[in-house]
């Protein structure tokens, strides 16, 4: 029970940032209170994005010390990855509908987006489709470098297409960012919450295969 | 039997050739492939041709995207079980203990993936010219160029994906999801490229589309000459 005071914070940082998304921050001039939904794609994607990049970073330490619990690591980080990937992808195609009229314009950050979650998608397919522990852990790694990689090759191959998508929010020559500082607070509690919340899954799905190979060794070893 | 790759000191290249020679050899025994793949790409081109109707004013634009769609697939359904088909007959083992670096085993496969390819294309380029009613108007060098290029990027993710996919107990079924994500890194460079040889245009036009793809395959050697031998070796 050590974990309740940290998911009661984690439960009650996201409690804050959602009553900033819809109530407190001020209405967007012209998309009004539809923009709100930025508020949740953005943090979605940013940690879709820090996911993929652990999966990438344990895979590497995986096959350089051959340690399971790297491997156990990079599954868990693509898993939780995925779903946040998905959040991205539906609240983008919302987003995309209000501001330019279409779910899906074939705009090269969208596809890149899609293109990283089919990828992550074969990822945890393929996991599922190796029996060997050795072997599935081994492969993957190749397997979540492979992927990695091929995400900036097919954002940039995509951007030989027109882009429709907003630039990404850097801070300009006098550190200001192109949006309202209650936004910017609102846009900064969100991420925080919603990367609290992906440490936590991340956490309980590591504990849940974990078991899971518990389970499959005792069973391996004939004690059920 | 013994070959140059068993002697002492074979070169790298040599031992590339050994394995590339060897696949062809059993190829040879096994000409139904081939055949299937001209089958594969008449049909291919015959169906585009009835879902875009040859009368169709606008069938120009979608050729290059027609023409690589048929080479993806004969590429994903019939060459990339170059390394499952080792799997399958147990001849994996022997290529592991064979004094060939993994590295020249990837690079033989994909030469070897590059060769059936190519000769795929050369049934699928002329079938889909003839069906679809165009021709390319840039220097027949620079076409020959550009989709060889496009074409050996093709390979090495043929290859690199057969020989993930070797472990899978779904085996082909696997192949088209872990295409995927290298897939479109090639292939949309590649479609713009055809469509402006389509065009007529020169080789300036043409530079982003070839550097992208060049880029690519260094790109995809590098990655692939460090973690393949994690791959081969069981």
């Amino acid at each position: 029970m050590k974990e309740r005071p940290a998911l009661a914070a984690i439960f009650l940082i996201n409690l804050v940032s959602l009553f900033m998304i819809f109530i407190w921050a001020p209405p967007e001039r012209s998309l009004g209170d539809q923009y709100r939904v930025f508020f949740i794609h953005t943090p979605s994607a940013w940690v879709s994005y820090l996911a993929f990049t652990l999966t990438f970073l344990f895979s590497i330490f995986y096959l350089r010390t051959r340690k399971p619990a790297w491997d156990l690591y990079a599954s868990a980080s693509a898993t939780v990855g995925l779903l946040f990937c998905l959040i991205t992808l539906i609240t983008g195609s919302i987003w995309a509908k209000l501001a330019w009229g279409i779910y899906w314009n074939w705009d090269p950050r969208e596809t890149s987006t899609l293109i990283l979650f089919l990828a992550y998608l074969a990822y945890v397919s393929f996991r599922m489709s190796v029996n060997d522990k050795d072997r599935r852990a081994r492969i993957s790694a190749v397997l979540g470098i492979l992927a990695f990689v091929s995400i900036p090759l097919s954002y940039f191959s995509a951007a030989f297409w027109a882009t429709l998508h907003p630039m990404p929010l850097l801070p300009t020559a006098k550190l200001r960012f192109g949006i309202e500082s209650s936004m910017l607070l609102t846009l900064t509690a969100s991420t925080i919450g919603v990367t609290l919340l992906f440490l936590w899954l991340f956490y309980l799905t590591l504990n849940t295969y974990r078991m899971a190979e518990e389970i499959e060794n005792v069973v391996l070893e004939g004690k059920i | 039997m013994s070959t140059s790759a068993d002697e002492p000191g074979a070169s790298f290249l040599q031992e590339v050739r050994e394995i590339l020679f060897k696949d062809l050899r059993l190829e040879l025994r096994r000409r139904y492939e081939i055949y299937s793949i001209a089958i594969f790409a008449l049909l291919a081109n015959l169906s585009f041709g009835f879902a875009l109707g040859i009368a169709n004013p606008n069938v120009l634009e979608f050729v290059p995207a027609t023409l690589w769609t048929s080479i993806l697939f004969v590429n994903m359904l019939g060459l990339t079980t170059v390394f499952i088909r080792e799997m399958d007959k147990g001849s994996i083992d022997g290529l592991r203990l064979a004094p060939i670096t993994p590295q020249a085993i990837l690079l033989g496969k994909t030469a070897y993936t590059f060769t059936l390819l190519g000769l795929g294309s050369i049934f699928i380029v002329p079938s889909s010219m003839i069906i679809l009613n165009y021709s390319f108007q840039s220097d027949p060098l620079l076409v020959v160029s550009v989709l060889g290029l496009g074409i050996l990027n093709l390979a090495v993710i043929g290859a690199i994906v057969s020989a993930l996919a070797m472990y899978s107990e779904s085996k082909a079924l696997i192949i088209p999801a872990l295409s995927l994500p290298l897939v479109p890194g090639t292939l949309i460079p590649s479609i713009l490229a055809t469509g402006k040889l389509v065009a007529g245009v020169t080789i300036d036009g043409l530079l982003p589309e070839i550097q992208f793809n060049l880029s690519f395959l260094l790109l995809m050697i590098a990655v692939l000459w460090v973690t393949f031998e994690y791959v081969l070796n069981d």
